[in-house]
C-alpha cells in the first residue's frame, strides 16, 4: 500500500500543551519531516487547530495517539496526499 | 553601477538612505538523519518541566513554601519563646515538644495539601473535559494533575518540617543557655530569608519584604511574652 505523504487534520485541543510543544512532538515522530499547526478558533479553554504534516511516511495512528495523549481530539481528516509524489489539488473551473 | 547611482541620489537630494538592505542569511537545512538523531526519550526532569508547563506547578509550590515555611518557623518559635519564659531547662523536653509539633505540621501539610490540590485539579480536569467532550484522565493532562497534587503535597509538608528543624537545631548542638538565643536568631533569620524569597518573587524591595516577615516574629514574641507575664502573676 502506498505511503501517506501529507495529512491535514482538524483538531480540537486544550490550550496547554501549546501548539509549539505539540508540533515538536509530532515532528519528532518517525516518518514525519515537517509539521505546521495553525490556530483558527480560540475558545475559553480549548482551541481549534489545523495540523498539516508532511513526510516520507506519515503514520496516522501514531499521530492520532500523540494528539490524544496531549488531550486533543481529531475532528476530521481534511486532506490527504499519498504516493511517490505529493500531488497538489487540480484547479477546475467550478 | 547601482551603488554609484544611489550615491548620486544621496548627494542630489541631501537625505540619507532610509534603510540598509541587510545581507540575506542562508539557512542551511540539516540533513534528515541528523535531525532524527536528536530525538530522545524524556528524562524525569523533562517530564517535570512538561507537567510544569501544563499546570504551572512552580508558582503554587513557591506559594506553599513561603506560607508553610512561615507557619513552621512561627509555631516552633512560639514554643521556644514560651519555654524560655517558663524557664524550661530540660533540653529533651523542648526537643520532643518541638519535634512533635514539626512532625504534626508536616503530616497535616502533606495530607491537607494533597486533598485540597487533588480536589482542585479534578475540578479543573472535569471543566476541561466538558469543553473537550472527551475523557482526559488517562492523557498527559490527567497525569500532570495527579503529579502536581503529589509534588505540592510533599513540598507543603516538607517546608514547615525543615523550617522547624532549623529552629530546634541549637538545642541539639549547643548548651541550653546559649541554645535559646541562637534559636531565636535562627528563627528571625529564617523569617527574614522567607521575606527575601517572597520579595524576589514579587520583584520588590528585598530588605523591606524581609523586614515585613521579620515583624511577624516580633509580634509573636511580644504576644507570648505578654501571655507569659500574665500567666506568671
Amino acid at each position: 500500500m502506498s505511503l501517506v505523504r501529507r495529512l491535514v487534520l482538524d483538531v480540537l485541543k486544550p490550550h496547554s500543551p501549546s501548539i509549539v510543544e505539540l508540533s515538536q512532538m509530532l515532528a519528532d515522530t518517525e516518518g514525519i519531516d515537517g509539521v505546521d499547526i495553525t490556530v483558527y478558533e480560540i475558545d475559553r479553554k480549548v482551541e481549534n487547530v489545523k495540523v498539516t504534516l508532511e513526510g516520507s511516511d506519515v503514520n496516522m495512528e501514531e499521530v492520532e495517539r500523540i494528539i490524544q495523549e496531549n488531550g486533543g481530539t481529531v475532528h476530521s481528516v481534511d486532506k490527504v496526499s499519498t504516493g511517490r509524489k505529493i500531488v497538489e489539488e487540480a484547479r477546475t473551473l467550478q | 553601477m547601482p551603488d554609484d547611482r544611489q550615491k548620486d541620489v544621496k548627494k542630489d537630494r541631501g537625505y540619507r538612505q532610509p534603510f540598509v538592505i541587510k545581507e540575506r542569511k542562508v539557512i542551511v537545512q540539516k540533513p534528515v538523519e541528523q535531525v532524527k538523531n536528536q530525538r530522545h526519550e524524556k528524562t524525569s526532569i523533562e517530564t517535570y518541566k512538561e507537567y510544569n508547563r501544563i499546570l504551572n506547578i512552580d508558582s503554587i509550590a513557591r506559594r506553599y513554601i513561603a506560607m508553610n515555611g512561615f507557619d513552621g518557623v512561627l509555631a516552633i518559635l512560639g514554643i521556644v519563646i514560651s519555654s524560655f519564659i517558663a524557664g524550661v531547662a530540660d533540653v529533651k523536653l523542648i526537643i520532643s515538644v518541638c519535634l512533635g509539633a514539626a512532625v504534626a505540621m508536616a503530616v497535616s501539610g502533606v495530607w491537607g495539601a494533597y486533598m485540597a490540590e487533588a480536589a482542585e485539579r479534578k475540578k479543573e480536569l472535569k471543566e476541561l473535559e466538558g469543553s473537550m467532550l472527551t475523557r482526559l484522565k488517562k492523557t498527559k493532562i490527567g497525569r500532570a494533575g495527579d503529579f502536581a497534587a503529589l509534588v505540592i503535597a510533599l513540598i507543603d509538608g516538607a517546608a514547615p518540617f525543615i523550617a522547624g528543624i532549623f529552629v530546634i537545631m541549637p538545642f541539639i548542638l549547643l548548651p541550653i543557655n546559649i541554645a535559646y538565643y541562637v534559636s531565636f536568631v535562627i528563627a528571625f533569620a529564617l523569617l527574614f530569608l522567607l521575606g527575601i524569597f517572597l520579595g524576589k518573587i514579587s520583584k520588590e524591595n528585598l530588605i523591606l519584604s524581609g523586614i515585613k516577615m521579620l515583624f511577624a516574629g516580633v509580634v509573636i514574641m511580644i504576644i507570648v511574652f505578654l501571655l507569659g507575664a500574665s500567666g506568671h502573676k
